[in-house]
């Protein structure tokens, strides 16, 4: 009887083992071009299971195949965030972007579009690595200033030390924003087939109040936002900026934080 | 000289010899003649001479006179050279009888034993001009001549366009002629509009301006054919053609009364006329058109051609589609070879040769497309034969040409592909990537940043306390190692003390030997020591000379080296006093102490 009931249990726990995981069944779903189950399965799975950066393409993937290209981009960018190695992430985000409407100007500063693509290039714990070997070296280069008794080897240490400590400091900022990047929710991704960015966080009443229109799939920046509780449209309002020289008013429903 | 001569006198004559034996005999092609009237048939011989040849029976003729001859020699001379021709032309003379088409036959005759034979020939007896039509009823005859200063009616001069045929398939050829018929001399001939052939595509046939004589319309005229013309109606249904119109200039011929008789004397009209609007119903090629008619319209054969028979890499071969047959040849689509991958291929070139046949009634020759190519891979190919599809209006129907297909075998070529041409791989992406597989167990539901754990800040804390620890230690090793002179000193006190307190355990024994040996070891050991002196070179005078280096003044010096020398003294003297060794021992301290002393200042 006992071994009997040791038998049962042993079957309904060997069940889950052998099923497929959510994010299984999803990619199933994807592969038989079901790609609204996949879409919810994907979604469960984050929820259920826990993000990853490959989910997160994969359920890009299914959106973009849904015909969702917002919901594409927000997925890509958030597959990129955890990972910004992934590159097929970044092939398709490229690809999806150039099916979407706008094509906001690119109007980033040369040395920060650089340093950008320098976060971009590893994830923030490999920098935080990074930085902490450089850190390692510096240490050394410390030590061989202490402890030669060449001139010539204290000489080496200390300028490999300054530059030592210039890389140090670069790589922990540069572990610090990839870290900030990948946790702070202020880039957002139009959901809606287009909106109306305005001057002021309400409604545009005069074409005056009107700013540009904006499509599914742009990616803004919010660098504000205000709670207008009043306001029949909207019961909050992001400042956004699309580019250096944009800055406007959009509903906060018609955009998706990433 | 005379040779000379002798060449020139065989070239003549072979040359004579030559235009002697060129001899024919043929009919001067007859007219048509209007019922009625005499006329004549003449037979020419050039170039011989021959008894005159019986006269023909002509059906509906009366024989009236014949033969008569005429002779005609010419002789030319160009540049010197002669040339002669002679003829007889042998004349018989009839009378028309009763209209109708009448048969000349072959006649023979023999000359110098040989027998040539004419060609048989066919004319024409008109009838009469009606009296009804023509209200202007002439002596009867050759065509009426009108009243002279008359008016000229239409009927009188006129310009037809006619067609050979009243109907056809589209694309099918069909002659026009363009014919004048006047019953006057024409002086001058201008067409001021040429009739227009919509529709139509022309090839225009070579016209030989010769006058005969018609009948039309129950009259007789002079015709001469203005055009001749080739067309191939490009549309279906009733297509007509546009009267031209034309300046003719006319002959008459005006009496005037010159006192006593009458004369005639010409007079020149300008008449403006134009042609009628002849028409012709084209039909359309029957529907469905199958699979690969592009217009051919005739009968045709379809040959291939290779050229070379070994084909080589990168270098170039031709094969040629032959089109051969009658119809619209000339106006045909140049056929579509698709070449297998791996050949690269140039604009094919078309030829075109045609003539005219069946008396300008249509056309035929060959089209031929030269598709020229450069095969690139070795390997076996194909070349598809495209068949033909062509309309046979004879037999109303499609009908297709199967062209086999060619195979052909490429071989490596000895030439070298002057730039190597490679083939572009497209890897512009039109479509998203394929999805990953989700891998179980790869996913966090909190995700972690060393930046923010405690952890990471610690293995920072841990290097940089190891460097300090490293360095703490490393600076008193340095300390320690710069002292090394201030050990060695303080070295040789301590041995030295210890020596000397060996020693004064001997001296308390009262062992006086092992006393002196013991006092003169520890002294010159203290000195090894103290003076950095090695053992090799330990001798009385260097350590002086050190001692004075050292700092010792001479007085001390001199102690310390007293006391050396009374300890190796003592050594070889057996028996010592107690004082003396007490004695001794207090000085060798003293001398210790006053080196110890020289350091402190």
């Amino acid at each position: 009887m006992k071994n009997y009931i040791i038998a049962l249990l042993s079957i309904l726990l060997s069940i889950p083992t052998f099923s497929m995981t959510i994010g299984q069944q999803a990619d199933s779903a994807y592969n038989a071009e079901n790609y609204n189950l996949a879409i919810s399965l994907y979604k469960q799975s984050i929820k259920d299971e826990g993000k990853s950066s490959d989910i997160y393409y994969n359920l890009g993937n299914a959106c973009y195949r849904a015909d969702k290209l917002g919901d594409a981009v927000i997925n890509y960018e958030r597959a990129l965030r955890l990972n910004p190695t992934n590159n097929d992430a970044r092939e398709n985000l490229d690809f999806v972007k150039s099916r979407i409407q706008d094509k906001p100007e690119d109007d980033t500063a040369f040395l920060v579009a650089l340093h950008q693509s320098v976060v971009k290039g590893m994830t923030a714990n490999t920098w935080a690595w990074v930085a902490f070997f450089v850190f390692v070296l510096l240490m050394a280069a410390v030590a061989l200033y202490i402890f030669a008794t060449r001139v010539n080897l204290r000489k080496t240490g200390f300028f490999a030390g300054l530059v030592l400590l210039a890389l140090f400091l670069y790589f922990l900022f540069v572990s610090y924003d990839a870290s900030r990047m990948a946790t702070t929710h202020d880039d957002a991704v139009v959901i809606v087939p287009s909106t109306q960015l305005t001057s002021v966080p309400r409604a545009a009443k005069t074409s005056s109040d009107k700013v540009v229109t904006i499509h599914e799939g742009t990616k803004v920046e919010i660098i504000d936002s205000v709670a207008t509780p009043d306001d029949p449209v909207s019961p909050m309002w992001y400042n956004v900026k699309i580019n250096n020289n944009t800055k406007a008013w959009l509903r906060s429903a018609d955009v998706e934080r990433i | 000289m005379y040779r000379n001569r002798f060449l020139l006198f065989i070239i003549l004559s072979l040359t004579f010899c030559a235009s002697v034996f060129a001899q024919t005999f043929s009919i001067v092609p007859p007219r048509n003649v209007v019922e009625g009237r005499n006329f004549n048939i003449t037979f020419r011989l050039s170039d011989g001479e021959a008894n005159p040849p019986s006269a023909p029976e002509l059906a509906g003729c009366t024989l009236l006179y014949g033969p008569s001859t005429s002779t005609m020699q010419s002789t030319q001379i160009i540049n010197g050279k002669m040339s002669s021709t002679y003829s007889i032309d042998y004349s018989f003379t009839y009378r028309a009888d009763t209209a109708g088409d009448v048969d000349v036959p072959a006649v023979s005759v023999s000359c110098n034993g040989k027998t040539f034979t004419s060609r048989p020939s066919h004319f024409k007896i008109l009838p009469g001009d009606n009296p009804q039509s023509s209200a202007q009823q002439g002596h009867g005859g050759i065509p009426s001549q009108p009243t002279p200063s008359g008016r000229i009616s239409d009927d009188d001069l006129l310009v037809r366009v006619s067609f050979s045929k009243s109907s056809v398939y589209e694309q099918e050829p069909v002659v026009a002629t363009i014919k004048v018929y006047t019953k006057y001399d024409i002086s001058s001939f201008l067409p001021t509009s040429q009739p227009a052939f919509e529709g139509f595509l022309m090839e225009e046939l070579p016209v030989t301006l010769e006058t005969s004589m018609e009948h039309y319309n129950g009259q007789n005229y002079h015709t001469a054919v203005l055009k001749k013309l080739l067309l191939y109606p490009q549309r279906s249904g009733k297509l007509s053609v546009n009267s031209g119109s034309y300046d003719v200039t006319i002959v008459q011929y005006e009496t005037v009364n010159m006192g006593f008789f009458r004369t005639q004397r010409p007079v020149e009209r300008q008449v403006t006329t134009s042609s009628n609007a002849a028409s012709i119903l084209v039909n359309a090629l029957p529907e469905p058109r199958p699979v690969g008619f592009s217009g051919a319209v005739g009968s045709f054969t379809v040959e291939t051609e290779l050229d070379p028979e070994i084909i080589r890499t990168n270098e170039a071969a031709v094969y040629t589609y032959i089109i051969k047959g009658r119809g619209n040849i000339k106006y045909l689509n140049e056929p579509t070879v698709q070449f297998p991958s791996g050949i690269d291929t140039y604009t094919p070139k078309t030829d075109i040769k045609a003539n005219i046949i069946g008396g300008g009634s249509n056309m035929s020759g060959s089209y031929r497309t030269n598709f020229t190519f450069v095969p690139q891979e070795i390997g076996n190919f194909t070349i598809e034969g495209v068949p033909f599809v062509y309309f046979n209006p004879e037999s109303r129907k499609y009908e297709t040409v199967d062209v086999p297909n060619t195979d052909i075998k490429v071989l490596k070529g000895n030439s070298v592909a002057s730039a190597v041409r490679q083939t572009d791989i497209d890897n512009s992406i039109d479509d998203i990537l394929h999805i990953k597989a989700i891998v179980p167990g790869n996913q966090h539901r909190e995700l972690s940043y060393h930046f923010q754990s405690g952890f990471y800040w610690m293995a920072y804390m841990l290097v940089a306390i190891i460097l300090i620890l490293l360095i703490v230690i490393y600076r008193r090793h340095i300390r320690l190692e710069a002292d090394v002179a201030g050990r060695k000193l303080a070295k040789a006190n301590r041995v030295a003390n210890k020596r000397l307190k060996e020693a004064r355990e001997y001296m308390n024994r009262h062992e006086n030997d092992k006393f002196y040996a013991s006092l003169a070891r520890t002294l010159w050991g203290y000195l090894s020591d103290k003076l950095s002196i090695s053992a090799s070179q330990l001798t009385r005078d260097n350590v002086s000379l050190k001692l004075e280096d050292y700092g010792l003044d001479g007085e001390k010096t001199h102690r310390v080296l007293n006391v050396l020398d009374e300890c190796e003294m003592a050594r070889f003297t057996p028996v010592h006093s107690d004082d003396e060794v007490s004695k001794i021992y207090a000085e060798a301290c003293e001398a210790i102490n006053s080196i110890e002393n020289v350091k402190k200042h």
